[in-house]
């Protein structure tokens, strides 16, 4: 059978894909995909949950791991690390001697066993690379001396270490661990800050989940001896289904020899056994549990994802355990029965289903490579135990999968108590973490994943679930790619939308946009024969977000193209303010001492004259493109005020001279009953011409219109009492003339018509008044006026009303005569 | 010299700025903008004592950002439940002990400088030059002076590294071999 696959064409089985042409296997999701060899056309593939089984021409069945994206992981000194998940696969490192060296040599891992010899049970029988990881920071290796980890499906984890000879490096095994037999390792997570200050505080440096959900953690160095610190949380333990029963019956009466050698026996079958058996046997066993660990705050959040199907048991799940007391810390230890019922003792024997705990759980299995299982159980060492605080993360039931996790990742987040100096009750904060979750619905749930009393517990009971902090809905369908930071929590949908949020909720909405699922900048995607079916060019896979929080920068993987952004750039055109918050930003409150608040004053005052000539200069602008802006409404109130005060006190200047001249022109004349008319139209004329200087042409004409009825009015009540006394009336009308004419010209002069009309009008008073009649109206006037400055006139006594009253009658008069010189000529003329 | 008379209805023991009780001023104040909070303190002695001591920043900020929606029990905190707030510090420690007014001051100006226009900072795209199927894996570094990331591509098994400042990608030779599926 040829074991060199050439490439094929891809099918798509559920969310991922498995390319087996190619050099690599992986995983996207849960699910996967096949691509068949042309060359191997005999090969059929049949896939049942998350297994694939393998039937090849010969009819032999072998079944083969779902793959799964650990199998990847790259290290940004231009060495990678890519592991090969298919049986027997191996591990490539590819170490780059210098970093200018591009092409390096490639080494790789081999999976221990001999090609050919199927069942060699060096690390299990045809073990699959299931996860890797890969230092990124040369402290790592240094203080642990692990460089690559390495899981693989049978439980195995190898620990190899980057040694520096003959100018290049190479990958030296350091030891191997055996801590599930026969079960997956899924992930494996190394402390990237370990330091060995960590290792002096006994912190856990590496832990591992595997297929079953059980969390194991390790203390002790790899190299550092045949002492075994490998740990499991309790309350991940498995739990056995009714077949485990029949598998491994449980078997009573046996001496320890013999429970030795079954013990041995037993295992040797798990690591032969076919993943498929191995799933009937234990209840939860996936490949798609991942993890989150918080070395800091010694936090680990274990979740799986769910494939999907909605089922009872396939349900996402998110739980977070927190390290209450560690080991030898001295205090006395209680078994933690753990609250979700899976139990927590120890018992000797992986094998056993009833054990004397309370629940029905085996106990970890936890050895080195040699020492069989079970004698490592704690038993006799109670105050030796770590002692592990369960909390169940709660998610809505509202979704079905779990497409994205992330974690805070940023500087002061990793920072352990005894690291941070300003480690105290009353921080900002609560010193919490941030972790978040992205679901196939497009909700992003943000959880602090340290528990609330802010590390330090002094609180007898813990909640058994804690909600989210904050629930995100996003515009995107999905949820591909999530990033945390302790400032904002960035998502990455399937559509490209990347927007960041605001964990703390300060707004609704996305706090910005850094990169639409409309930008028009993405060039044309690729449809080639090779481009699966699977890869949407538009998802936004990778995110990462500087662990600065403070520099906003990070950068994101959008198809084929990464989009960088970087939103902390200086402010160079403007200004920098000098308010004074902006210069006390760092050191409070601005001083009060003298100097620092006369800056103020002065900044202050600089700003507001900055501010008025603004101003100024925009209203000078607009004037200068508009036209003026102001006509009259923009006179505000002091102006309107003034200019009322103008006219009112124009108006009875004017008026009073007015009236100062009709009292002289009636002292002077002497006569009753004749000057004053005259006085009264000279002053009419006066005051006619002076108003109607003053005043606007609409008051004049107003005034012209009062006079013409008030006129019309005297007329007709001058018409018939005027025949007696018109003979005097001429007379002194004569008289008066000459004085009033003379009177009347002078001041009026001008406006000679209205003198002269009054001058006419009054010498010929009966002969206007029997022309005029008829070409007036009657106007009916409340005419007490004109009645009683008749009356006035006639003789009787004028002092009363006199002003005004004599001065409507001129009026009238005056406005008679323009009106009968136009008709015709008076005899007086 | 002569004094100005005083007012007899001015009873210190009744002034909402009195420094007995300050709850009522904190709120008011709590509704505030960091900026003018500063200002504030200009205003008088109490109110500089007020805006430099930590209840008021503490305060401000819980109204600046406001609860989840679920209730926490609380623990003996001194603040009421709904005012504890979780997250990580922005600022690394120091001396003085008004954390909270630079974690806040902090955290509203770069949230402002995040939300603001497109015209601000950097942003550039690049192609990663993975081949033809799209980035699955990537890694990157940050550091004060450059950036640099990696990406890989696995189903193109193509690995290349980049320098996001300025959009160059590396093509970094790789030659994995093909696995042998010995069964």
């Amino acid at each position: 059978m040829s074991n060199s696959l050439s490439q094929g064409k891809s099918r798509g089985v559920g969310k991922a894909r498995v390319l087996i042409g190619c050099s690599t296997v992986y995983t996207i999701t849960g699910g996967f995909a096949f691509t068949i060899p042309m060359s191997q056309l005999r090969w059929t593939w049949v896939s049942i949950g998350s297994w694939i089984y393998l039937k090849s021409w010969d009819g032999k069945v072998y079944s083969v791991c779902s793959l799964f994206e650990n199998a990847s992981n790259v290290f940004e000194k231009k060495n990678r690390i890519m592991g090969e998940n298919v049986p027997n696969g191996r591990c490539y490192v590819h170490l780059s001697p210098y970093p200018h060296f591009y092409a390096a040599a490639l080494d790789y891992i081999p999976s221990g066993n001999a090609p050919g010899l199927a069942n060699s049970t060096k690390y299990g029988s045809k073990p699959l690379v299931t996860c890797v990881w890969i230092a990124k920071k040369r402290s790592v290796c240094d203080s642990t001396g692990a460089a690559v980890v390495v899981g693989n499906s049978r439980g195995f984890i190898r620990v190899f270490s980057i040694k520096f000879e003959k100018c290049r490096y190479t990958l030296a095994h350091v030891t191997s661990y055996c801590i599930s037999p026969g079960i997956p390792i899924v992930q494996v997570k190394v402390d990237q800050d370990f330091l060995p200050r960590r290792l002096r505080q006994k912190r856990p440096w590496l832990v591992a989940i595997n297929a079953l959900g059980e969390v194991y953690y390790l203390r002790d160095l790899p190299n550092s001896g045949a002492t075994d610190g490998w740990a499991m949380i309790p309350q991940t333990a498995r739990i056995p289904t009714d077949v485990h029963k029949d598998v491994f019956p449980v078997l009573a009466g046996l001496s320890p020899d013999e429970e030795k050698e079954m013990h041995d026996r037993r295992i040797g079958l798990l690591m032969n056994m076919d993943y498929s058996k191995v799933k009937e046997i234990w209840e939860e066993c996936r490949m798609d549990w991942f993890i989150e660990v918080d070395w800091a705050g010694q936090n680990i959040v274990a979740g799986s994802r769910s494939t999907g199907s909605g089922t009872a048991r396939d349900m996402p799940r998110l739980k977070r355990y927190h390290l209450w007391k560690a080991k030898n810390d001295g205090a006395p230890c209680r078994i933690a029965h753990g609250q979700d019922g899976r139990g927590a003792s120890w018992s000797k024997s992986v094998f056993n289903a009833a054990t004397d705990s309370s629940s029905s759980s085996s106990s970890p299995s936890q050895s080195g490579i040699t020492t069989p299982l079970g004698e490592l159980s704690e038993d006799g060492k109670e105050g030796q135990r770590d002692e592990w605080m369960v909390t169940a993360l709660s998610l809505p039931n509202t979704f079905t999968q779990i497409t994205a996790h992330s974690m805070d990742n940023s500087r002061l987040a990793r920072l352990t108590a005894a690291e941070d100096p300003a480690f105290r009750d009353g921080v900002p904060g609560a010193n919490g973490r941030l972790f978040a979750v992205g679901t196939n619905t497009g909700s992003v749930f943000v959880y602090n994943i340290r528990p609330a009393g802010g590390g330090l517990l002094d609180d007898s009971e813990h909640r058994p679930t804690a909600p989210p902090l904050r629930t995100i809905h996003t515009d995107s369908p999905r949820i591909t790619t999530l990033g945390v930071s302790s400032l904002v929590v960035v998502h990455g949908g399937n559509d490209g939308l990347v927007q960041a949020w605001d964990p703390l909720a300060s707004t609704n909405l996305a706090v910005r946009t850094l990169h639409s699922r409309h930008s028009r900048r993405r060039p044309g995607q690729h449809h080639g024969a090779e481009a699966a079916a699977e890869d949407d060019q538009f998802a936004a896979r990778c995110l990462i977000l500087d662990p600065d929080p403070t520099t906003l920068r990070g950068i994101v993987a959008l198809g084929t193209f990464v989009r960088y952004w970087n939103l902390s750039a200086t402010d160079t055109k403007k200004a920098r303010k000098t308010w004074a918050g902006a210069r006390s930003r760092g050191g409070g409150t601005p001083g009060r001492n003298r100097g620092a608040l006369q800056e103020v004053i002065h900044n202050d005052e600089r700003a507001m004259r900055l501010e008025r000539e603004g101003q100024q200069r925009e209203a000078a602008r607009l004037e200068e493109r508009y036209g003026v802006a102001s006509g009259r409404a923009p006179l505000n109130e002091e102006e309107m005020l003034a200019y009322a005060q103008m006219v009112s006190l124009e108006a009875f200047e004017a008026e009073s001279s007015s009236r100062k001249s009709e009292v002289a022109s009636r002292l002077g004349s002497g006569g009753i009953g004749t000057d004053s008319p005259d006085g009264f139209e000279g002053s009419t004329g006066m005051v006619g011409g002076a108003a109607a200087k003053a005043k606007d042409p609409e008051d004049a004409d107003l005034e012209l219109a009062l006079r013409l009825s008030r006129h019309e009015a005297l007329v007709n009540e001058m018409q018939p009492e005027d025949r007696g006394g018109s003979g005097s009336v001429c007379q002194g009308g004569g008289q008066s003339a000459f004085t009033s004419s003379n009177l009347g010209h002078g001041p009026a002069s001008a406006r000679p018509l209205s003198g002269k009309a009054s001058s006419d009008s009054h010498r010929s008073p009966p002969n206007r008044k029997a022309t005029k009649k008829k070409g007036w109206e009657k106007v009916s006037l409340d005419g007490d006026e004109g009645y009683g400055a008749y009356s006035a006139w006639r003789g009787e006594d004028k002092r009363e009303h006199e002003l005004e009253d004599d001065l409507e009658l001129a009026i009238r008069l005056s406005l008679q005569e323009q009106v009968s010189q136009g008709k015709g000529k008076g005899p007086a003329q | 010299m002569v004094r100005p008379p005083i007012s007899p209805c001015r009873n210190r023991q009744t002034l909402p700025t009195d420094g007995r009780n300050p709850e009522v001023l904190i709120h008011t104040l709590s509704f505030l903008e960091p900026q003018a909070l500063l200002g504030a303190s200009l205003v008088s002695k109490r109110f500089h004592a007020l805006v430099n001591s930590s209840q008021l920043w503490r305060a401000a900020f819980v109204q600046f950002f406001p609860p989840p929606h679920v209730q926490l029990d609380g623990h003996g905190s001194p603040l009421s439940p709904q005012d504890r707030r979780y997250f990580t510090r922005l600022c690394p420690w120091d001396a003085t002990e008004n954390a909270w007014m630079k974690e806040h001051m902090q955290r509203t100006r770069l949230l402002r400088r995040l939300g603001r226009g497109t015209h601000r900072g950097l942003q550039v795209t690049y192609p990663a030059r993975t081949g033809r199927l799209s980035v699955s894996h990537m890694a990157a570094r940050f550091t004060p002076t450059g950036i640099r990331a990696v990406h890989a591509s696995l189903e193109a098994e193509v690995v290349t590294a980049s320098d996001p400042t300025t959009g160059i990608a590396i093509f970094l030779h790789l030659d994995f071999p093909r696995p042998c599926l010995t069964l």
